[in-house]
């Protein structure tokens, strides 16, 4: 939508939250995307994927930001996957700042999810905590 | 109080008693003591009771109690008497004076006349340049034939009193409603490089046009400007409150994001819903973050001017141009002009081009030509604005308030590029959006071009981050093209706090990767980070 400067749509298909970022993510916006992720994702899923795809543009603090959500999740043991084609400028960013090495990175949407749900069978039953 | 015994009074003696009303003591003070003050002297000269001021109260054509002395409750009730009704009533309608020698229900509106005992009224009209603008009158408890002499002499106070009432009525009214006024339009107007902006608003020369229109422009988190003009009808106090409110409503409505066209449509429901039926136009506008475009709705508003190497044009509203309130939002339509280096587009309100006597089409023409005349010659737009809007309507203060605005683009591509910018988180879409248009225009290719936005991004938000205090500071950009390198270099004049933050190494990382070279210059002085492509034809 005109008017913001990056956009966060969520939604979720079977146990794993999925959150579609387009527009533009830098250091105005990045805590407040993974505030809006953060806050959608329920104990009862199972991993995140957060789609790059439609992305135009991501900064250090944009990346960053993704790097922070993924802790947040990791102590909940649920697991981030994130998607972007290969080949893009936002799959070289995460490749210059090494990110690829941490976080599973696949080249579209679908092969994320069917990560993500993959990763559900190994995940064991938590009780909730605080933060 | 028994007055047979008082002769005509001799010229002298009326002089003298006018003097009691009109002295210098009475200057300096505020409306209402100065109605109390001259209601104590009235009573006095004229010996009576009891004294009233009425006000008109234009909106309603009712009068309102404002001052009186004897019969205090008349004021703390809040007395209103329809002009045409009743005592005061018929004073105001007939513009006359009126003698009551009966003061009972059948003679007047108001019971606390006879329930105080008042059996004789004299009232005269306050008449400011052959306006009716209240009442004044006088009672007695005993009976009494009010000489002519009397009536005169009521007369010549009340139009000094009217006078005096007046001058200070409209000029706090035009004092407050100024004031008020201007708290709702930007003190900073929205900066974006390579954008030339300015605006001006001439309140009206008589304190009555004062009152409903602005403008506002501001940047949205997706670097767009957002750029509104508007007029609510009417004068005064009442007017530039709507349009404080219209101002701020739209200001919510543009941050849920959308076009012009939805902003437009949410103002429209806005003011069905809220609104009291106030006659709004308004024409909403973006400007998108490169400058390339401006695309607007008007709702009932004159058409914007654009000027180009082509000439001045107005640009025709769309299908349906009715105000707020009087169309289906689906009947709203957008409009877009290509902004090309060199084109001005002038928003205004229609003080600018009405005229008394004269029609609308011609109004608009003397704009056009003024347009074409002033913003095609290569003065700066600060001073072009006042020379057009000189040209316009001339050297005296307009009779209706004029709202102005104008943007447009710098006449030629620029091989360098400067500019600094507040050093903020929303500051970055701007530097980004500047160095894409500025690349663009010279023709960089996209990959050069989206490598040195996102270093210079990471290079700004370093500034953003380390520079400076929360007191805060600047960013600077310049670009320059040589041959076959671009040069981008990001300063600021901070002294940098540690940069520890593992995204903030990130940004230094990513900056090195895309650029051929990049050099960091600390000094106490500040910072500069020069960031270098090789641009491949």
């Amino acid at each position: 939508m005109t008017g913001q400067l990056g956009n966060v749509e969520l939604q979720r298909e079977e146990r794993v939250a999925l959150a579609v970022l387009s527009g533009e993510i830098d250091m105005s916006n990045a805590t407040s995307v993974r505030h809006q992720i953060a806050e959608f994702v329920t104990p009862d899923d199972d991993a995140v994927v957060v789609d790059l795809s439609e992305l135009e543009f991501i900064d250090s603090a944009g990346l960053h930001s993704l790097v922070e959500l993924g802790n947040l999740l990791s102590e909940r043991r649920q697991q981030l996957f994130l998607s972007t084609p290969s080949g893009s400028h936002v799959e070289r960013a995460l490749e210059i700042v090494g990110m690829r090495n941490s976080v599973p990175v696949h080249p579209s949407r679908d092969e994320a999810l069917e990560a993500a749900r993959a990763s559900a069978v190994e995940r064991r039953p938590v009780e909730p905590t605080d933060g | 109080m028994d007055s047979t015994g008082v002769s005509t009074l001799d010229p002298l003696e009326v002089l003298r008693r006018v003097q009691r009303v009109s002295d210098t003591a009475l200057a300096h003070l505020t409306v209402q003591d100065l109605l109390e003050e001259l209601l104590l002297r009235v009573r006095e000269i004229l010996e009576v009771d009891t004294a009233a001021i009425l006000l008109l109260d234009e909106d309603e054509n009712e009068l309102v109690a404002r001052a009186a002395k004897g019969i205090e409750e008349e004021v703390e009730r809040g007395v209103r008497i329809p002009v045409g009704k009743g005592f005061a009533g018929r004073i105001a309608a007939q513009r006359s004076p009126v003698i009551l020698d009966r003061v009972d229900h059948t003679t007047v509106l108001n019971p606390i006349l006879y329930q105080k005992g008042i059996r004789s009224l004299l009232g005269v009209p306050l008449i400011v340049h052959g306006k009716v603008v209240g009442v004044m009158h006088v009672g007695t408890k005993t009976h009494r034939a009010f000489r002519e002499d009397e009536v005169d002499l009521l007369q010549v106070v009340a139009d000094r009193a009217a006078l005096a009432i007046n001058a200070r009525l409209y000029d706090r009214t035009r004092i407050v409603t100024e004031a008020f006024q201007r708290t709702f339009l930007p003190d900073v107007l929205p900066y974006l490089p390579g954008l030339v902006m300015t605006t001006r608003y001439l309140p009206a020369a008589s304190a009555i046009g004062v009152g409903g229109d602005w403008y506002d422009a501001f940047t949205l988190p997706s670097g767009d400007m957002i750029l509104v003009i508007g007029d609510v009808a009417g004068h005064g106090l009442p007017a530039a409150s709507v349009m404080g409110k219209m101002r701020n409503a739209l200001r919510a409505h543009a941050l849920l994001g959308g076009s012009p066209l939805e902003i437009v449509a949410r103002a429209e429901g806005f003011h069905r819903h809220f609104g009291q039926g106030e006659l709004v136009t308004l024409l909403v506008g973006e400007l998108s973050a490169d400058l390339r475009t401006f695309r607007f709705v008007s709702a009932g508003h004159p058409p914007p001017l654009v000027v180009d190497a082509d000439g001045a044009r107005f640009l025709a509203n769309g299908r349906s141009n009715a105000a707020l309130g009087l169309s289906q939002p689906s009947a709203f339509q957008e409009q877009t002009v290509p902004m090309g280096h060199g084109t001005f587009v002038l928003l205004y309100t229609d003080g600018l081009v009405e005229r008394r006597g004269e029609s609308l089409t011609d109004g608009l023409e003397r704009l056009r030509v003024a347009g074409d005349g002033v913003l095609r010659a290569t003065t700066p737009p600060v001073d072009a604005l006042a020379a057009l809007v000189r040209r316009v309507i001339g050297d005296e203060r307009p009779t209706d308030d004029v709202a102005v605005m104008l943007i447009g683009r710098e006449a030629e591509v620029a091989r360098e590029l400067e500019f600094a910018i507040e050093a903020r988180a929303r500051s970055l879409v701007t530097v980004r959006r500047a160095l894409t248009r500025w690349m663009s225009d010279l023709e960089v290719p996209g990959d050069v071009m989206r490598d040195m936005t996102m270093a210079a991004s990471e290079a700004a938000a370093n500034v953003v981050e380390h520079a400076y205090g929360p007191s805060g500071g600047m960013i600077s950009v310049v670009g320059k093209v040589e041959d076959d390198r671009i040069e981008v270099t990001i300063g600021d004049t901070g002294a940098w706090r540690g940069a520890s933050r593992q995204d903030r190494g990130n940004g230094l990382r990513l900056m090195r990767a895309v650029m051929d070279g990049v050099v960091i210059d600390s000094s106490p002085a500040g910072t500069i980070v020069t960031m270098a492509a090789k641009v491949r034809a």
